[in-house]
């Protein structure tokens, strides 16, 4: 059982509705996401184009930021999920300079959503859940995988552009997608073996 | 009151103020550091890896010294352990306060996680501080094995520590940007150049600036050969190799004036040196820590994703807070403060 | 002296309680609230309300009655996705900065950072206030109540009942005036708002000046755009900027405000370059064989009064639902002596100069791209084709232009409007499966034919009958336009030049907003600054509301009960909704703070003034209400099951009889509506077609455009009768010219203006700002995407005009109209037109009270005009690309 993602280039239209289902179901603090889109121009006028590339944690097989933690705070699951142990961590970020995609949050400080006003409501179960000084970082959902849903931002997406399941199972949509769409994942070279595949669009 | 006690009693007053500066770190966070997601480490790493490269430059002189048998050189270990270990502690306080839960840094020995370039200098720092401390204890037996097996453990160590310092942003390694991780020998150089002139600096009776000299021009060849290899490429070392470059001039008007390396020693046990020569020396220092600035926080600047993808993204530079730029001095008092109030007991001042 | 104030409910200050000398002393603090005290976690259904759209079905999460998760329900018509502000929309109901209590001016200097130094009171305190002052207004004339609405909430059921009760004809929408997008929507698809593309069949399809989906990032019409486009279909978006959908395209860059230009040459081009369009749909279902006498009129016999065309097999002229043997499209006939030419001649003769080398001259796109554009169009029609749906045959025309508020936006927007829904006509894909549809009513009235044998229009397109005097928005000067709060803010500054003989004495502001979202922001805050008592219901404190008496604050979305019945969607059609009838549920949060229901606060208002109960009172309207857009679809009351009019009802009695009165139910009621939080009901799928209820040759379009003549010929002898000349314009000439019959070519006010003003400044929505219904500027998680967003908020120059300018990325410079100006940072792309400058969304402003991420960032609307002479004087739209400079700061660029 190895969860991984396909995102189909061609259908994601930059919305960043993941970005916010993300904070809206994992209740991130101020200033820190999860997840994220690039955003970049190819071409020149006339020919010019917008691009975007969503960016959920790669839940690498071969985790740089694993290697790079001395504590042992990163863990690789055998789901292959790579999860931070918020009790361990010591916020060396070491991890974070680690990681060739910025997948990984240090929690500089909790600050609040409307910054000059006191905290919500939603805040104040939230925050609880964050510890000033870790780092955070995509767990793909963990806690919706437990009760068999997908991760936020798959089930969000207005173009229905994701795809998740169980990169070892050669016989599951995920599965099938990828070899359809000749999908390959993001900085392939640095050999980091990622669980998030992309169809060039 | 004699002047080394007035000095000890100014040192403790800076100590003090630092440690209050560190103490507020511990308790605020990052709060009013210009750390962020795009410069996740700032001066104080960079702190730490300028004090532990000059610490590990010391002691690796020490030690080189002791394994060629060089004589004389008491007073100078003497002063040069009490250095190193005084900036050791400082450049741990340093990884220690730019932990996000320093409390939970000592787990690091229960994890042994040696892919981890931080678990490296973790035990690194560690050791190299307590071989130092037993130097300045006097409790390693005075026979010939013991020093050699100390000094050559030292090297090791020391060695180690310096490298380690070059692997940590292989997650922005390019064609071009330090691919050359474990040699290293830029970081090598200028650590020796550092440990060099902090020791002259120091005020030992021994003319240092003749091994200065070589050390820099030694600099000086990998850093030129670099830009020049490099010449398209804007590459990080500028400054260093300008800095290098008036440092070997300095050294060479200095070395001109006075009688040029005497015959079979580099090292003449003749008085502290001269106003050019500590020039010279604290501008060596400078170097070191622009080097280490290039190699800690100039990386964090270029984006870490590859472009296009980066087109939009931030790139302005890193500027320390006052906060940060407090914290970091009062770190320095303290190492000042620990290394001269060592000297004062052993001297009996 | 200084007094601090601990807690701002603690005591209420009486009035001049205070120092007017002491700066930033005001009741208006937020305050820490308190949890509600449920224990267990529940989930509730919601319907969304952070676009315009305001369907997409949501479940609620909540734990210990605080909301900790918004998702989309797996239903209809979103099934289970949710875009960026659906999914912030928590924020939107935890703000500080909403408005938590009533609250009453003490300061009687009004103005945008002016404190009114708030009194808070109780609700009986402020609604018998308000109820108060509003009965005098009536007692002494209705019509002195000026209602403004807006979409900060399009949920009420009670404001127009409400104004209609109380006797006022004046009601202003604050959003229209610039996104004026209806006139050919209503006169050719009898539909409203606007007209869409049929996403399931269509194979082609040109955009201009508007959103399919992405680029706002709405739900339904990204969904079915990505189905589209895998489907194979072909997108072409014309625009001055690459746009979110222009990258899964063709881009077409254009000059701004030239989208007439084009439309011109590409009608040109299919009628004299590819010389094919859909004859039997032209010789069938449009008036284009109708003969034109010389009056511009239809040529009508003499004793039946009916239009006629001319037979060819016969060579003569017949009425128009004679038997004929072959009717003749084109070409120029002799009837009783008169030379006569068809409607078809008329447009195709009026359109021969416009070549596409003539268009290129003007809007830059290049004339070989007008004529393959022109020829892949008709290739992809399959004119003649067929595809039976149902049982039904319907023509197959998978082909489609739209047009929206960028392109009829200028002086000559209705024309570009009618120009679009030309070429659909020319290739037959009107109201038919893969074409353009209205986007809104479905049933046998959108194209029921009137006496002449063409379509009633409908809608906007009907003209408002004349009434003397007018009211404030000048309907009867301008009888289809949009909403007119521009002209109504003129009219009150200058009721004797727009022949207003009573004065405007209340206003009631309800979710909009003229100050910020409109133009010339400095003339709406004079005219509320002369208005004597002025009341909003607010959700947080707006400009109009800081401005106000009286703030009675209401519920955010996820706390207003409702009950809301599925209209058809603004961006795109697929079977995904094709045909579905449905009614949703929003279950209420739990208030947070001491807000109201906007329809409680109606009812308590109606009361106390005395227009709740009897003949014509609020339940009186409210019963014989039918919905606008939809009609005898919507949730209207029908018998029996209307309000007893004697009786004072909840909100939640009267969706009970709301839902047992809906056309579509099988005798369902609240309480299956609660449980499952919809009734669906899906209709057969033939019946999304509007032309099912009008087949063959039983109802004709308007392809020679007789209702703009009608309609200023109408004006005219209205004028006339009332010896008065059309009011705010010099010459009407100025008016008069957009009203022909024949669309021609009609520069914006901003072309030939001086060679200093050499650029055009643009706007669009994004993904985080569809208008700002929901406070989507002010939501800190939206917030924190959009200040990181490369072209959010800023001021987009193509590279090669940056340079000429000499400005770099990053520099701060003033962008600058002949109307007004604006600041803020530049950024260089190669995303944008070289004669555009491109401002998103709609930012800045704000007041001395607001969320201070409401005042930050460049406001577009500050460089736009109201001036009569800048309107499309047919739908009164506000002229949406202004010419500008772009001056650097502390120098010339």
């Amino acid at each position: 059982m190895r969860y991984g993602m396909l995102i189909d280039l061609t259908k994601c239209v930059g919305c960043n509705a993941c970005t916010v289902a993300c904070r809206n179901h994992n209740g991130t603090p101020s200033g820190i996401s999860l997840h994220k889109i690039m955003k970049y121009e190819v071409g020149k006028f006339p020919h010019s184009k917008m691009k975007f590339l969503p960016m959920p944690c790669m839940q690498c097989e071969n985790a740089p930021c694993e290697k790079a933690c001395p504590i042992g705070a990163t863990v690789k699951k055998s789901n292959g999920i790579v999860e931070v142990l918020a009790d361990k961590c010591m916020g060396c970020r070491g991890c974070v300079a680690a990681c060739p995609y910025d997948s990984r949050q240090f929690v500089w400080e909790i600050k609040n959503y409307y910054e000059q006003a006191p905290v919500t409501l939603f805040e104040k179960r939230k925050q609880k859940e964050f510890q000033k000084g870790t780092v955070v970082k995509c767990t793909f959902c963990q806690k919706r995988l437990e009760h068999g849903l997908e991760p936020a931002c798959v089930s969000t997406c207005p173009s229905q552009c994701r795809i998740f399941g169980d990169l070892d199972d050669p016989g599951s949509e995920l599965s099938k997608a990828i070899a359809a769409g000749n999908a390959r994942p993001f900085r392939e070279d640095l050999e980091t073996n990622p669980s998030v595949y992309y169809i060039n669009g | 009151m004699n002047l080394e006690t007035t000095i000890l009693f100014i040192l403790c007053f800076f100590a003090l103020a630092g440690g209050a500066a560190i103490l507020q770190q511990l308790i605020h966070g990052f709060k009013k550091t210009n750390l962020c997601d795009h410069y996740v480490w700032g001066i104080y790493v960079q702190g730490c890896f300028f004090l532990s490269s000059l610490a590990a430059g010391v002691l690796i002189i020490l030690s080189v010294m002791i394994l060629l048998n060089i004589k004389g050189i008491s007073r100078l270990a003497e002063t040069g352990s009490i250095i190193a270990f005084s900036l050791f502690i400082g450049s741990q306080i340093l990884l220690g306060i730019d932990l996000g839960k320093p409390s939970r840094a000592i787990l690091m020995l229960k994890s042994k996680n040696f892919h981890s370039p931080l678990t490296w200098d973790f035990y690194t720092l560690g050791s190299s501080t307590v071989l130092c401390l037993i130097y300045y204890l006097g409790i390693l037996p005075q026979t010939r094995g013991a020093m050699l097996a100390w000094s050559l453990l030292s090297l090791l160590i020391a060695y180690l520590c310096l490298s380690v310092h070059t692997m940590f942003f292989l997650s922005r390694a390019k064609g071009g940007y330090q691919t050359n991780a474990f040699s290293g020998l830029e970081t090598l150089l200028s650590s020796l150049l550092g440990g060099t002139a902090l020791l002259m600096l120091s005020g030992i009776q021994m003319r240092l600036s003749g091994l200065l000299l070589i050390l820099a021009v030694l600099l000086l060849g990998t850093t030129a050969s670099h830009n020049i290899a490099l010449l398209r490429q804007n590459h990080n070392s500028k400054s260093v190799l300008i800095l290098n470059l008036a440092i070997v001039l300095l050294l060479l008007v200095e070395q001109s004036t006075e009688k040029f390396l005497q015959a079979g020693s580099i090292v003449t046990p003749t008085a502290g040196g001269s106003i050019v020569a500590l020039t010279a020396a604290a501008a060596s220092l400078v170097l070191v820590f622009i080097e280490k600035f290039n190699a800690v926080i100039l990386p964090q600047r270029e984006s870490i994703l590859p472009e296009p993808y980066n087109q939009f993204q931030d790139k302005s530079p890193y500027r320390p807070s006052l906060k940060e730029i407090n914290v970091l001095i009062g770190c320095f008092a303290i190492c000042a403060f620990i290394g001269y109030g060592l000297l004062y007991v052993k001297a009996g001042w | 002296m200084f007094k601090k104030r601990k807690s701002t409910y603690d005591h209420v200050l009486s009035e001049m309680d205070f120092n007017e000398d002491v700066f930033g002393i005001s009741t208006y603090q937020w305050q820490e609230y308190s949890n509600s005290d449920t224990d267990e976690k529940q989930t509730l259904h919601g319907i969304c309300r952070m676009c315009m759209q305001g369907d997409c079905a949501t479940a609620v999460h909540l734990e210990n009655g605080v909301v900790v998760k918004v998702e989309g329900r797996e239903v209809p018509p979103n099934y289970g996705s949710l875009c960026p502000r659906g999914n912030s929309a928590t924020m939107n109901l935890y703000n500080p900065y909403r408005v938590k209590t009533p609250l009453i001016r003490t300061n009687p200097e009004k103005g945008l950072n002016v404190d009114p130094m708030w009194k808070e009171v109780s609700w009986e305190e402020a609604l018998d206030y308000t109820a108060k002052k509003l009965k005098e207004v009536r007692d002494e004339d209705p019509r002195g109540l000026a209602v403004c609405e807006g979409w900060g909430n399009r949920e009420t059921i009670m404001r127009i009942p409400f104004r209609l009760a109380f006797g006022s004809p004046n009601e202003i929408g604050a959003h229209g005036s610039l996104c004026t997008v209806h006139y050919g929507t209503g006169l050719i698809h009898g539909n409203f708002p606007i007209s869409v593309v049929d996403l399931e069949h269509c194979d082609y399809h040109i955009t201009l000046g508007r959103s399919i989906g992405p680029n706002i990032a709405t739900v339904p019409g990204t969904r079915k755009l990505t189905k589209a486009l895998k489907r194979g279909m072909k997108l072409v978006v014309v625009d001055p900027r690459s746009s979110y959908e222009a990258a899964k395209g063709e881009w077409v860059p254009i000059r701004p405000g030239t989208d007439l230009a084009f439309l011109l040459g590409l009608a040109h081009s299919i009628l004299f370059d590819v010389k094919i369009y859909d004859v039997w749909f032209l010789k069938n279902r449009t008036n284009g064989p109708y003969l034109i006498d010389d009056q511009g009129d239809y040529l009508r016999d003499e004793q039946t009064g009916k239009p006629m065309m001319w037979d060819l097999t016969d060579g003569i002229a017949k009425v128009f639902d004679a038997q004929f043997g072959n009717i003749a499209l084109e070409g120029t006939y002799t009837v009783n002596g008169t030379e006569v030419k068809t409607g078809f001649e008329h447009i195709k003769e009026g359109f021969r100069d416009y070549t596409p080398e003539w268009a290129e001259t003007i809007s830059t796109v290049p004339a070989q791209d007008i004529r393959r554009i022109a020829k892949e169009f008709i290739e992809h029609a399959r004119i003649g084709s067929t595809i039976e749906i149902e049982g039904f045959s319907f023509p197959f025309r998978p082909v489609s232009v739209n047009t929206e508020r960028n392109v009829m936006n200028h002086r000559g927007g209705t024309y570009s409007d009618l120009v679009a829904k030309i070429i659909n006509m020319l290739a037959g894909a009107i109201e038919v499966p893969g074409g353009c549809l209205g986007c809104g009513y479905r049933g046998p009235e959108a194209l029921a034919p009137g006496p002449d044998g063409t379509m009633m229009p409908g809608y906007e397109a009907k003209d408002r009958p004349f009434v003397f005097p007018p009211d404030i928005g000048m309907h009867s000067f301008y009888p289809n336009s949009h909403t007119t709060p521009h002209l109504a803010a003129h009219a009150l500054a200058d009721p004797e030049k727009y022949y207003l003989t009573y004065e405007v004495k209340a206003w009631l502001n309800i979710g909009g907003n003229i100050i910020k979202y409109n133009a010339n922001p400095e003339q709406y805050v004079n005219m509320m600054k002369k208005i004597p008592f002025s009341v909003s219901i607010a959700y947080h404190m707006d400009e109009p509301t800081i401005m106000s008496d009286v703030v009675l604050p209401e519920h955010s979305f996820m706390e207003r009960s409702r009950v809301a019945p599925f209209w058809p969607q603004h961006q795109a059609a697929s079977y995904e909704v094709h045909a579905l009838q449905m009614l949703q549920r929003r279950q209420p949060v739990t208030p947070i703070y001491n807000t109201m229901h906007v329809d409680d606060i109606f009812t308590e208002l109606a009361e106390r003034i005395g227009i709740l109960y009897g003949e014509n009172g609020m339940y009186d309207y409210l019963n014989r209400d039918v919905d606008y857009i939809i009609k005898e679809n919507g949730l209207n009351l029908r018998e029996p099951y209307l309000l007893d009019i004697n009786k004072k009802h909840t909100l939640s009695d009267i969706h009970e009889l709301q839902v047992k009165s809906w056309k579509f139910g099988d005798g369902e009621t609240m309480e299956d509506l609660e449980r499952d939080g919809n009734i669906v009901k899906w209709q057969p799928k033939k019946t999304a077609y509007n032309y099912y209820y009008h087949p063959d040759n039983q109802t004709r379009h308007e392809f020679y455009i007789i209702n703009l003549k009608r309609t200023a010929d109408q004006l005219r002898k209205n004028l006339e009768k009332h010896q008065i000349k059309f009011p705010g314009v010099e010459d009407d000439s100025i008016v008069f010219d957009l009203y022909r019959p024949v669309p021609y070519w009609v520069p914006s006010s901003e072309f030939g203006v001086s060679e200093e003003y050499d650029l055009w400044a643009i706007n669009w929505k994004t993904p985080y700002y569809s208008s700002d219904i929901g406070g989507v500027v002010g939501n800190p998680w939206l917030a924190e995407i959009y200040r990181k967003d490369p072209w959010e908020a800023v001021i987009c120059l193509n590279s090669t005009t940056a340079q000429r300018k000499g400005v770099k990325d990053g520099d701060r410079v003033t962008v600058e109209s002949r109307y007004g100006k604006l600041e803020g940072l530049v950024r260089i792309s190669e995303l944008f037109h070289p004669d555009a400058v491109g401002i998103s969304g709609a930012y800045g402003m704000g007041t001395v009270q607001s969320n201070p991420l409401s005042k930050e960032g460049p406001l577009f609307n500050r460089l736009l005009t109201t001036k009569e002479d800048t309107l499309d004087s047919v739908s009164g739209g506000i002229e949406i690309a202004p010419c500008v400079k772009i001056v650097k700061k502390g120098g010339l660029a």
